[in-house]
């Protein structure tokens, strides 16, 4: 299951005086299994971006081709359903988007809406809450707007997978948590990748959390996908990187300042393990303890 | 993301548009007035041209003059015919069982004319002025109301921040039922009871984020020591100047001769 996307443009207003070209000419391809790591400055076109590839948002021109299917064909949106089915959206805040009156009527909410019998949904909404570390039983019949802030996102998160898709799009689902639920969050997210082989495109602004997870990072400028690399080349790019309002992550600024220091590491690095590998061995033999 | 344009306000800089809202309000009551007392074609005529000028020197495009019948085009068609068809006297026509009199096809077009006026001048109101400065303008206005138990403070401030928050709500209904699309939600097909069955999934998460907006909103008022109207200083005080004058008195002309023709003829 691949998502080809070529020559991708989107103008919000189009034809009004408050018209916004949101994203100009986007071409990539995301293939099956991938992690990618979406990063940009606020109004970059991350999230118009993300809404295009499960058919939220008609393009105003290019084309988007998942599992050899063109979407934006036209007589394409007529029915997108198989679409939601391979391509889930957790949304900024996913949070807000709860309404049922116990979690498991509202994660079983997209099985049902797909057309599997009650007892199915029900069976998809437990194994999909299972898959985000709400497995307690009883939490199953407690009310969606009773549980904490991390526990509401991750029953949000829940509703979504619950749709089996294969192909995550998360947009900062992290965002507004504490870092132990960023912790638990993103973990469940890698977790779902690894184990299940769910293609994930993760938009985030923790530059640290990207060069961690991810293993290609989109970086989106005025529109347009200006890089698309490992993480370690994007962040070996600091310079351009904070010119866009961007950063580095912590550990590729350390090897920036040992850098200018006259220390021989190399300049960027995707993990912190890697970082710290690097920075080891560039210490005096015997150095270290 | 999507920026929504409330009510119909065109932003410009003409005369009409740098008047106090309180004359534009004052001056649209008095003239639906005037529509109301005046008779004969030259009254009619006179009012007709006042707004036509007036919106000359808003420098608005009569097409405006147009869309702002449409809403109610169905409620003038149905006047026009009620007065045409049922009005006694003289018979000029006869259509089967309808008549057509002399006096129905007067009745009828004087209707008509004081209703798309009517209609006309109000869109002149709201196409030059911001819903803010409206609300503004009516507070003014209702000030002297306190004394008999009229609450102008609390109103126009409700008036204000329902018009501020209807973009806000619009942005996150769009959001929610982006989600609930991504969860495979369908909000277009099915019948009537379906359809509303639907709209659930929207419906309850968007009382749900107004409530909590309000309580912040209360919140965040309370916190700058907000404690009502009373001894509350302007950020925009309203005055009256040169041009409110000159306007009131141009009207006050034309009321007065129409209202001169009514009592003459």
């Amino acid at each position: 299951m691949s998502i080809e996307v070529s020559g991708l443009n989107h103008i919000y207003l189009e034809g009004t005086p408050q018209q916004v070209v949101a994203l100009e000419d986007v071409n990539l391809t995301i293939g099956r299994g991938e992690f990618l790591g979406v990063i940009g400055p606020t109004g970059s076109g991350k999230s118009t971006f993300a809404q295009c590839l499960n058919g939220l948002l008609r393009p105003s021109s290019g084309r988007i081709v998942v599992d050899g299917r063109d979407i934006t064909a036209p007589g394409a949106r007529r029915d997108l359903r198989w679409l939601r089915r391979k391509v889930g959206m957790v949304f900024q805040f996913a949070e807000h988007q709860l309404f049922e009156e116990t979690v498991l009527a509202d994660v079983s909410f997209g099985p049902r809406n797909l057309g599997l019998s009650p007892g199915e949904a029900q069976e998809r909404a437990r194994a999909a809450l299972a898959a985000v570390g709400l497995d307690d039983p009883a939490m199953a019949a407690r009310s969606p707007f009773a549980l904490s802030g991390g526990q509401m996102r991750r029953v949000a998160i829940a509703g979504v997978l619950a749709m089996d898709p294969e192909v995550l799009v998360l947009d900062e689902p992290a965002a507004g948590l504490d870092p132990r639920g960023r912790l638990e969050i993103l973990a469940q997210v890698e977790r779902l990748h690894r184990e299940r082989g769910i293609t994930v495109v993760l938009i985030s602004h923790n530059m640290e959390e990207v060069a961690r997870l991810a293993e290609r990072l989109l970086v989106f400028a005025g529109g347009r996908l200006v890089m698309d690399d490992p993480p370690r080349q994007v962040f070996s790019q600091g310079g351009r990187l904070r010119q866009l309002g961007l950063d580095v992550p912590v550990q590729v600024q350390v090897l920036e300042a040992l850098l200018a220091d006259g220390w021989a590491v190399p300049a960027s690095a995707g993990s912190i393990e890697e970082a710290a590998k690097a920075i080891a061995a560039a210490l005096p033999k015997g150095a270290g303890a | 993301m999507r920026p929504v344009t409330l009510g119909q306000y065109l932003a410009g800089d003409s005369l009409v548009h740098r008047l106090d809202p309180r004359t534009k309000i004052v001056a649209v009551l008095v003239y639906m007035v005037a529509i109301f007392s005046a008779r004969g074609v030259l009254g009619y005529g006179l009012l007709g041209l006042f707004v036509v000028v007036s919106f000359l020197v808003a420098r608005i495009s009569p097409r405006y003059m147009l869309r702002a019948i449409r809403p109610v085009l169905f409620i003038l068609l149905f006047t026009v015919l009620i007065n045409m068809f049922w009005t006694t006297g003289e018979v000029l026509y006869r259509v089967w069982r309808l008549t057509i009199t002399r006096e129905g096809l007067v009745m009828a077009a004087t209707m008509g004319f004081r209703l798309a006026m009517l209609v006309i001048s109000a869109s002149l109101l709201t196409l030059t002025t911001p819903p803010i400065a409206l609300t503004d303008g009516l507070e003014y206005l209702m000030t002297p109301g306190k004394r008999i138990g009229i609450p102008a403070h609390e109103l126009a401030l409700m008036l204000t921040i329902a018009l501020r928050f209807i973009p806000t709500l619009m942005d996150e209904a769009d959001k929610i039922m982006k989600a609930q699309m991504a969860r495979g939600a369908d909000f277009t097909s099915g019948g009537l009871v379906q359809r509303a069955r639907s709209l659930l999934p929207l419906l309850v998460p968007l009382f749900v984020s107004a409530f909590r907006r309000a309580d912040d909103l209360a919140t965040a008022m309370e916190a700058r020591c907000y404690r009502g109207g009373e001894g509350r200083t302007r950020l925009r005080a309203l005055r009256l100047g040169l041009i409110d004058l000159v306007a009131a008195m141009v009207l006050l002309v034309v009321v007065g001769v129409v209202i001169y023709l009514r009592f003459a003829a």
